[in-house]
This record gives structure tokens, sequence and C-alpha cells, in this order.
């Protein structure tokens, strides 16, 4: 009835998503303060570099292929990127350059062409969306040559790279380079963050881009989520020091429930 | 009516998912919904490519009637869609020669052709990115030098390298990796949190 | 805006010159071999032990997930592996679950290879290929638990209960041994859904995902066999020079340039800030 060796970790998280609540309800009380993210804080200047240069920005989640949103790993990451999308679009509807959004994931093209629309009605100018823009280019190498493409012709002033990515990953940042384009990237498949990190103006590793709906929203409610993600990693790196302890110990014990 | 639809209707889809995927972390008898759950994700997610076929279609002839800047592109583009369409039902299905020679000697080639352009761009982002500028990048670029070349069968030979080498891979390497991950799924369960209470509403 | 010019011509001709030498270096090699010896890394080791250790009449799940990106890699090392697990009296399955082309590539450029090397035993009764599952670690998942309520048919579309080889296996827990040839996605997979049974696990990774899968080892994967130099270490070992070996003269020289390059353009680098500012 009761997977074992899964119990634990079902408490844990139980208790986590407990925790990660009473923060969201608390915020709204007292207002949480993130640190910085300066990729985040670099959106409007990218969009209004693009904006004076005349030149459009490039939005592309990555590689994938079907299924993707229901991806372990790919999707949550695919959800972050149009978190920052909505707010890019804005930006961009109010400023005023065109955003060509580069999808590589058949089941993300919707969610991508609803959030660019939804973006522009609310700035009052749906006349100035170009459902053109937003270009499904098939997945893995076709979308890699293809991103490319776009990337040299239309000479964007700012690409932004946030989701799973793959091997085409630094493929994208080096012609971006190439075109003078500003670069902010951000994943959390741990493979590409060293290419991203290289080459990019600005970056963010792992979690910065599951908070950054908070982190751009500025809702207290999402900002005390990410206050409940501390905790989650505070009470994380206890468990760990105490299974190191128990291992160098020999308290088989502790190790035994752990595997419960 | 419509606030019910477009708000509602999805927010409880999406929040029945979450739970019966979590209930089936725990418990058996969820497995046989859970299943159920992933293989229709499977099939949205395949009519999700149809669709995205039918509008790339629309883009390209979109692009070839007002002769768009490249729109000869767009004809081999759609060229190539409609071959590999037409081998792969051509009988045994994907088994046909065509469909094997297409998919050898183009798309395999040209995943190949992809990752082989990355030694030139690791290399160029090596050469710039590696620079002693501070400490801590004298650090890095020790470091980076050690394990790129272990890679190099030769570098077995030049005593402690390899040794070396895999202590950079076996501890900070693995100490600060497992960091992230743990970090990513901490902000991937409050992500699934927002989502669950409507906090998060990828839909709108 | 001079300044930025001068930088970037600058930028532009190191490239050329980096890229230029790294192609040279590339071709050499492959025209005229330079036989640079290949020693052999513990792990390789452990990977080529634990194999030959495998009792005769083993079973052994052989996953296949290598796409057309990961080929130069991976290619020459699920060969070897092959190569090497048909000569042993074991019973191999091979899977293709995660990757949608590693049935077609294993099928267009491991099996002419393995038919050539004549190593091939007798379909059915030793080895079985089983198809494509789509779903990735929700296939992966199912097909472990149960086998027949996943595959009915081989690669070949026979039955698979017609195969004297599939004769009491039904799940991952009837196997002694799975290997994987795959990137990252599939490996995390497999350590979601196929290390828990118990059953040993080892694989091959690319050598960039070489520190996301260290963590791992030695508990859930047993060994692990480092990229393009471990498949030609594993190749070295088994007595069949392959690929691998052949690309081990490139990995030499090339990472030897790029290491100079780097070494090189922080000489210059510090050339420039200190000897010549004070200049």
């Amino acid at each position: 009835m009761i997977r074992s060796g899964n119990v634990l970790d079902f408490v844990v998280m139980i208790g986590l998503m407990i925790a990660i609540y009473l923060m969201m309800s608390r915020a709204e009380k007292k207002m949480p303060k993130l640190r910085r993210i300066p990729a985040l804080d670099a959106l409007e200047e990218a969009v209004g570099r693009a904006a004076e240069t005349g030149r459009p920005i490039l939005f592309t989640q990555g590689s994938g292929g079907t299924g993707t949103l229901s991806h372990p790993e790919e999707g949550p990451q695919i959800m972050s990127g149009l978190n920052v999308l909505s707010h890019l679009a804005a930006l961009a509807a109010n400023l005023g350059p065109r955003i060509i959004c580069c999808v590589g994931q058949s089941d993300s093209l919707i969610p991508t062409t609803e959030i660019v629309r939804e973006a522009y009605i609310a700035q009052g100018m749906p006349e100035a969306f170009r459902e053109d823009d937003i270009r499904f280019l098939g997945s893995g190498n076709a979308y890699a040559f293809a991103a490319v493409d776009i990337i040299r012709t239309e000479e964007v002033a700012a690409a932004f790279f946030i989701g799973p990515f793959y091997n085409e990953s630094l493929t994208f940042v080096f012609h971006s380079d190439d075109v003078g384009a500003m670069k902010i990237g951000g994943t959390a498949f741990t493979h590409q963050m060293p290419f991203f990190a290289a080459v990019c103006d600005y970056f963010m590793i792992g979690e910065e881009i599951y908070a950054a709906g908070a982190y751009l929203s500025g809702e207290a409610e999402e900002l005390g989520s990410v206050v409940g993600e501390d905790f989650a990693k505070g009470f994380s790196i206890i468990l760990i020091i105490l299974a190191v302890a128990a291992a160098s110990f020999g308290l088989s014990g502790f190790l035994n429930f752990m595997r419960i | 009516m419509t606030s019910i639809i477009r708000d509602q209707i999805p927010w409880f889809i999406a929040g029945a998912s979450i739970i019966i995927m979590f209930g089936d972390y725990i418990l058996d008898p969820m497995a046989v919904i859970a299943t159920a759950l992933r293989n229709w994700a499977v099939i949205v997610a395949a009519f999700a490519m149809g669709l995205a076929m039918v509008s790339m279609t629309i883009f390209h002839f979109r692009a070839i009637s007002q002769r768009q800047s490249g729109w000869y592109y767009s004809i081999c583009t759609l060229a190539g869609m409609l071959a590999m369409i037409i081998v792969a039902f051509m009988p045994p299905m994907t088994g046909s020669a065509q469909f094997n020679w297409l998919y050898k000697w183009v798309n395999t080639v040209s995943g190949q052709t992809t990752y082989a352009a990355l030694a030139f761009w690791i290399s160029a982002a090596a050469y710039r990115t590696l620079r002693v500028r501070s400490f801590e990048a004298t650090l890095m670029v020790v470091a980076a030098m050690i394990c790129m070349f272990a890679n190099a069968p030769l570098s077995a030979l030049l005593g402690p390298w390899k040794p070396a080498a895999s202590w950079f891979l076996a501890v900070p390497s693995t100490g600060a990796y497992r960091g992230i991950v743990i970090t990513s799924a901490c902000g991937m369960i409050a992500l699934g949190l927002r989502v669950l209470l409507g906090r998060l509403r990828p839909w709108e | 805006m001079g300044v930025a010019k001068e930088q970037k011509r600058r930028g532009n001709r190191d490239k050329i010159v980096l890229w230029g030498v790294l192609i040279i270096l590339t071709i050499i090699p492959i025209i005229r071999p330079l036989g640079l010896p290949i020693p052999i890394d513990p792990m390789t080791q452990e990977f080529y032990n634990i194999i030959e250790d495998l009792p005769p009449g083993g079973k052994v799940w052989l996953g296949n997930a290598v796409g057309s990106g990961i080929i130069a890699e991976q290619l020459p090392g699920i060969l070897g592996c092959a190569t090497r697990l048909f000569e042993k009296d074991l019973k191999i399955v091979i899977f293709n679950i995660i990757d949608i082309e590693a049935e077609t590539i294993f099928a267009q450029r491991s099996m002419p290879e393995l038919e050539n090397r004549g190593v091939l035993k007798e379909y059915g009764k030793d080895w079985a290929w089983l198809p494509y599952v789509p779903g990735v670690e929700t296939a992966l998942a199912a097909v472990a638990a149960d086998i027949r309520a996943t595959i009915t048919v081989d690669h070949y579309g026979t039955p698979i209960d017609q195969l004297e080889v599939m004769e009491g296996i039904n799940s991952v827990n009837d196997f002694d041994l799975v290997i994987l040839f795959g990137h990252t996605t599939p490996f995390f997979a497999y350590i979601r859904q196929i290390v828990p049974s118990g059953v040993p696990f080892i694989t091959q990774g690319l050598t960039m995902d070489l520190p996301l899968m260290m963590p791992y080892y030695p508990i859930q994967a047993k060994a692990i066999m480092k990229g393009l130099n471990g498949a030609a270490e594993y190749e070295s070992l088994i007595g069949w020079p392959g690929l691998a070996i052949s690309a081990s003269d490139v990995l030499n020289t090339t990472h030897s340039w790029v290491f100079i390059a780097v070494i090189g353009g922080n000489i210059f680098y510090l050339y420039n800030t200190y000897v010549r500012r004070e200049e």
C-alpha cells in the first residue's frame, strides 16, 4: 500500500510545503526582502537598449520535443521562463521593441503565444502584437540552426535564454555575442551553467529562475514562498550534517530511519 | 461562466494533477491513475506537436506568398518536412530504406555537426573566460586547466595530474553541484505549491 | 568606439588562430595516427571488471539512449561494450527507452559494425532487441516494473513471448547487471527508476556530464566510464581497437593545444596589464 523508501521523503516534502505556505501567509504582514538578482534587474536595461537601437529582442527556452512541459526537470524551468516572458513582453509592449520568441517545444507554443498576446493587451496595445514573431522552429538541431539564423538575420539587441538548454546553448550565446546583443541567461541544468556563465552578460543559476516570477512581480505571497525555500534549504543542510555525522560515527539506526 | 472556464477549471485540473502525482510517490494504489495521467500528458503533447507543425506550415506559407526575406529557405523547410512525412509513411513505415537514408545522412549528421561545432565554441569560451584577473579567477583557471588536460589520455603519464583532476571532480565540484541541485529542487517544490494554491497561473 | 573596434578585431584574430590550429591538430592525427599511449583509468578498469565478473548465462540489460548529438562519444563505448557482452556467455536484452533516435541509430551504426565483427550470437536465444517505448521516464518506470505490460513485440515485430532469451525475464529485478549509454536525462531516469531495484548499474557518461554523475558514484552507479577517453581505454582492454582509440590521438593534440592557448593568452594578458602599462 505504502511505498517503502519514500515515506520520509514524503513527510519531509509535506513539512517543507507547510513551511513555505506559512512564510507566504506571514509575508502579507511583513514584506520580505530578497537579495538582488542582477539578471532580472537588467531586464529593463536590455529592453531599453533594444528600443534605442531599433533592434528586436529574442527570447528562447531551449530545445526539447514532445512532452517537455510534463518532463520533471524541463517543465518547471519552462514555466519559470514563461513567468519572465510575461514581464518581458509587458516591458516590450511599453517601450516598443519587437519581441521574437523562438519556441523549441511544441507544447509550449500556445502558452508562449497567449502570454505575449495578453501582455500586449494588458498594456493597451493589442494591435502591436505580432503572432508571426512567436515561431515554432522544430526541436533539437533544426531549432538550433533556425534560432541562430534569426539571431544573425534580425541582429537582435538583447537575447534571453531562460529554460532547459542542451548542447545548443553555447552556439546561441556565441552568435548573439557576434551580433553585439546583450545576453541574459538562466538554466537549472547544471551541465549548461558553465557555458552560460562564461559568455552571458548576466546569468541566473538554478533556483534563481524559479524565484524570478516572485522577484519581478514583487507580490508579498510570492516573495514569501521564496523565503520558505530558504527554510527548506536550511532544513536540508541540517539533515545533511546529521546524516554525515551518523555515517561518520556509524549510527546505523539513524541511517536506516532515513531510508524509510 | 467565462471566469470559471478560464480560471477555475484549469486551476482544478492543475491542482488535481499535482495531488495525484504527489500521492503516487507514496501510495501504490495511485499508480494506476498516475500512469493514466502521464499517458494523457504524452497524448496531449503529441497533439501539441501537430498543432505546432500547422503553425509552422502557416508561417512558412505566408513567408513564401509574401516573398518575405529568405522565402526560399521556407520552401526548403516545407519540402524537407513533407519529404520526411512521406517517407515515414512508406511501407514498412519508419523502416523504409528512404527514411533510413534521410535520417542517417541528413538528421543524424546535422545533430553531429551541432555537437562538433561545440569544440570551437568551448575552446573560444575557455580562451576568453579563463583569465587570471583576480585571486578567485586564478583558482578557477588552475582548476579548469587541471580538469581539462586530464581529459587527454597522456595526462595519466604526468604523475599526479589525473588523481588531482579526479579529486576536483569528486570533491569540490560534486559538493557544488549537489548544492545547486538541492536548491533547484527546493525552488521546484515552491513553484509547485504556488501552482497548487493558485498563486501562479501559467495558463492565464 | 575605436578601442572597442580594435578589441573586436584582436578577438577575431585570436579566434582564427585558435580555431585554425585546432582544425589542423584534429586532421593530422586522423590522417597519420600518432600511436600515443592510452593509460587505463581505475574507473574504466572497474567497468571492465564488473562485466568480466558476470557469471556464465548472466542476464544483462543494455540500455541504449545514444542520440544523434552524442554519437561521437557514446557510439564507440556502446560498440565496445556490446562486442564484449556478445563475446561472453551472457543473455543480453537491448532496451531503447528515453531517446527517440537511439533505436534507429543503433540499427544504422552499431548493428552493421557488430555484424562485421562477427560477434553476434543467435537472435532470440542469446539476445533480444526491444523497440523504442515513448514516454521517457514514465516508460522506463513501466518497463522496469513489468516488461510484458509495456512491450509486446521486439524490434523485428516478433512477440517477445516467443523469444527464448526472454524466458523468466519479467522486470528489471530479473537481470544481473544494467548498463546504460546516454546523457544526463537517461542517467537520472535510471537512477530514479532502476537503481532502487538493487540491480547493479554501470554507465558511460559524456565528458561534460561527469561532474553531474560523480555524486552518484559508487553507491548508485558502480562504475562510470569517462567519455571518449574511457571508451578508448575500454577498447584497449577488450582488444578491439575502434573509433575511440583512433580518436584518442586527437584528444591528446587538441586538449594540449587549448591548454597551451589558455596559458599563452594569460601570459599575454599579464604582460599587457602589468608590463606594457608600466611602460
